[in-house]
């Protein structure tokens, strides 16, 4: 009896291992996007950087380091990620990429020898980034001055610094696609939307995070943990409105980092506002304003 | 490179802690000024803030603009700034309330820097305070100066 249940039981169980090993180490889906009719525009690319929050990680704070060469390591739970060079120097930077090692870095989060990045690389955010913003960023990137500064190494702790395992995360947590408007919804607030889950990245500190570090879309922006561990507010309409924030303080506060109650946003959040969206037009941080703020809409 | 980090860290905490109870039992008027400095220097900061709040709020359109009340509210903020500001941190003066970074004291020079030059600022912002086109560059520099300092060298509680 015992025998013949082995028999079943056996081959049964390592199929099953088999077929989560297969799925889990499988090759992660990819996004495919129509690039015809589009081109870069190096000027529009460099607001982008600026949307996406590409200088305030990739630069040393305070003209440490010259632009994109490479910022100070982010410290999370999981050990210390140094932040690249991705200025066009062909041996520390990105100068040997082409557009689609570029687009399947932000879209994927593929490099272009094939292993995954670790999604302290905000690239399930940016999954959701319009062609052509990639396509202007791109262009923009190709414009910096090339500097030849090596990357610093990773600092990981076992197993997490076994690369391999980024792509059984990806499977397990990564589907995100291009962002798709809300036709209910007037033009600002789907700009905003854009802007918050897409480039500006915003839920990768203000949303919680399950163990392996994915993102908690069910709680979307319901507050978080920022770089070096630091707690992060929830920023959903309800915790604004709640913490006295109302029309025009949050469009202000983008720009000149202070509160309604006059103190001044510092910690990493004064990196996001000095290095990104103090860059922003008006009419950008009144969108992102707009859609976390979920006030009434005027009609386009 | 990381672990050692980690046992500078506990080392420093761990003396830091038995240097408090040492210096705390021999004075303990000491140990009650220092929860007190803490206090006083936020109470500081909190007349900062309304200051900026006010002014905050006249770009927003939400109140008028008032030259009398610019000119106050900067004066609040350069009397009570540069050598004044950096006398309410001395070296190590933090306790479960504070929101002080200890970089503070490991970058003295940048953060008595930025306090000196929140009061020549703060003096502009006091000049300019009549003209309502010279008021926004001038409160810019100044906010400039509370944003850099507070990036570098505080971590909010949350409320």
């Amino acid at each position: 009896m015992a025998r013949t249940f082995l028999i079943f039981a056996v081959p049964f169980v390592l199929l099953a291992g088999l077929a989560g090993a297969f799925f889990l180490f499988s090759t992660p889906p990819v996004q495919v996007r129509d690039w015809s009719g589009i081109t870069g525009d190096a000027v529009r690319g460099q607001y982008v950087s600026r949307l996406a929050g590409c200088v305030a990680c990739h630069t040393l704070p305070e003209g440490a380091g010259p632009l994109l060469t490479g910022g100070a390591p982010i410290i999370t739970p999981f050990g210390a990620f140094g932040v690249p060079n991705i200025t066009p120097d062909r041996a520390s930077g990105i100068g040997s990429w082409t557009r689609d090692d570029f687009a399947a870095a932000l879209l994927n989060g593929t490099s272009p020898d094939g292993s995954s990045y670790y999604p302290v690389f905000p690239y399930a955010s940016y999954a959701r980034m319009s062609t052509q913003d990639v396509a202007d960023l791109w262009a923009y990137l190709q414009t910096v001055p090339p500097v030849q500064t090596p990357a610093r190494a990773h600092d990981l702790a076992w197993p997490f610094s076994q690369r391999v395992l980024m792509r059984a995360w990806k499977n397990l947590f990564f589907s995100s696609a291009e962002f798709q408007p809300n036709p209910q919804r007037s033009q600002a607030w789907n700009r905003g939307a854009y802007i918050v889950s897409g480039p500006g990245h915003c839920g990768e500190c203000h949303s919680p995070r399950g163990w392996l570090g994915n993102i908690n879309e069910a709680r979307a922006l319901q507050g978080g943990e920022g770089p070096g561990g630091k707690t992060v507010p929830a920023i959903t309409a309800q915790a604004l409105l709640d913490q006295g924030w109302s029309r025009g303080d949050l469009a202000f506060a983008l720009f000149l980092s202070i509160t309604p109650d006059g103190d001044s946003l510092g910690g990493a959040m004064g990196e996001v506002i000095r290095e990104g969206t103090r860059h922003l037009t008006p009419e950008d941080r009144s969108a992102i304003e707009a859609y976390l703020l979920g006030l009434p809409e005027a009609a386009d | 490179m990381k672990r050692v980090s980690v046992v500078l860290c506990v080392v420093l905490s761990i003396s830091v802690v038995a240097g408090g109870a040492i210096f705390g039992a021999a004075h303990l008027k000491a140990h009650e000024d220092a929860t007190g400095i803490v206090k006083e220097r936020m109470d500081n900061m909190k007349s900062f803030g309304k200051a900026v709040g006010a002014m905050s709020d006249m770009i927003k359109g939400t109140i008028a603009y008032d030259g009398l009340a610019v000119r106050q509210g900067a004066k609040t903020i350069r009397s009570h700034s540069g050598d004044e500001l950096i006398a309410l941190f001395p070296e190590g003066s933090m306790d479960e309330h504070s929101e002080a970074l200890p970089t503070i004291w490991q970058d003295w020079t940048r953060f008595s820097d930025l306090a000196a030059k929140l009061q020549t600022r703060a003096g502009a912002l006091e000049a300019a305070a009549d003209s309502q086109a010279a008021f926004m560059p001038a409160f810019i520099d100044l906010t400039d100066t509370c944003t850099a300092c507070h990036t570098k060298f505080r971590q909010k509680q949350e409320d």
